[in-house]
């Protein structure tokens, strides 16, 4: 079970696209700064559909971006922390 | 001993991310971790036995991967999919690697006890 973090825009970055590649579906992704605008268009958002996705509350917050993912689930820099325990490794892409 | 992945997915010569990479593996290494490395995507480009990173001021650390069996790194493994993306065949590669699929990749990724990109 491994937690997957992305950090930057898919329109910057390939990271999303090849940890969508490599993610197995018991797997859990966390987007946090600039990775959360993945949400915001279709193909990404229906793209990390069948995974457990969890996304940085302040970044979320901070981009004007609440009403807009009001129905992803949000965490804060403390279930991060948890989050990170409970998964057998972190890979930060 | 821990197992330790090092993922390249960045292209070479465009960052330092290649060499801080090669460099960790290496280290690693030599402090005794079982090190292995996986390229994907851009990062396959590491792998060109043509290049020529003094053209354009780069730093040779290319060449430094044939010294990877000195340091008992063999598993060096190669994502099949990425190569025929780029259009790249086995032959043009300067290391001895092993192509695998994606899935080999996941499993190898769930396997080890750290995986850092670069």
């Amino acid at each position: 079970m491994i937690l997957h973090h992305i950090q930057t825009s898919p329109n910057q970055d390939n990271a999303l696209k090849l940890c969508l590649r490599y993610a197995c579906k018991e797997d859990a992704i966390l987007l946090s700064s600039d990775g959360v605008n993945a949400l915001l268009l279709r193909q990404w958002a229906m793209a990390l559909s069948p995974f457990k996705l969890m996304v940085l509350k302040d970044d979320v917050v901070a981009r004007g971006l609440s009403e807009r993912l009001k129905n992803v689930m949000l965490i804060d820099y403390n279930e991060f922390v948890a989050q990170s325990l409970l998964h057998d490794k972190v890979i930060t892409w | 001993m821990k197992k330790l992945c090092i993922l390249f997915r960045s292209a070479p010569l465009g960052t330092v991310k290649g060499r801080e990479g090669l460099d960790l593996a290496l280290l690693s290494a030599s402090f005794e971790q079982d090190v292995s490395l996986v390229f994907v995507d851009e990062g396959v480009l590491h792998l060109l036995k043509e290049m020529q990173p003094e053209l354009i001021d780069g730093k040779d650390y290319i060449s430094t991967f044939k010294a990877l069996p000195l340091y008992d790194i063999e598993s060096v493994f190669v994502c099949k999919q990425s190569l025929a993306d780029y259009g790249l065949s086995h032959g043009l590669l300067s290391i001895p690697v092993t192509v695998v699929n994606d899935e080999a990749i996941s499993n190898h990724l769930k396997s080890v006890d750290e995986v850092l990109v670069f």
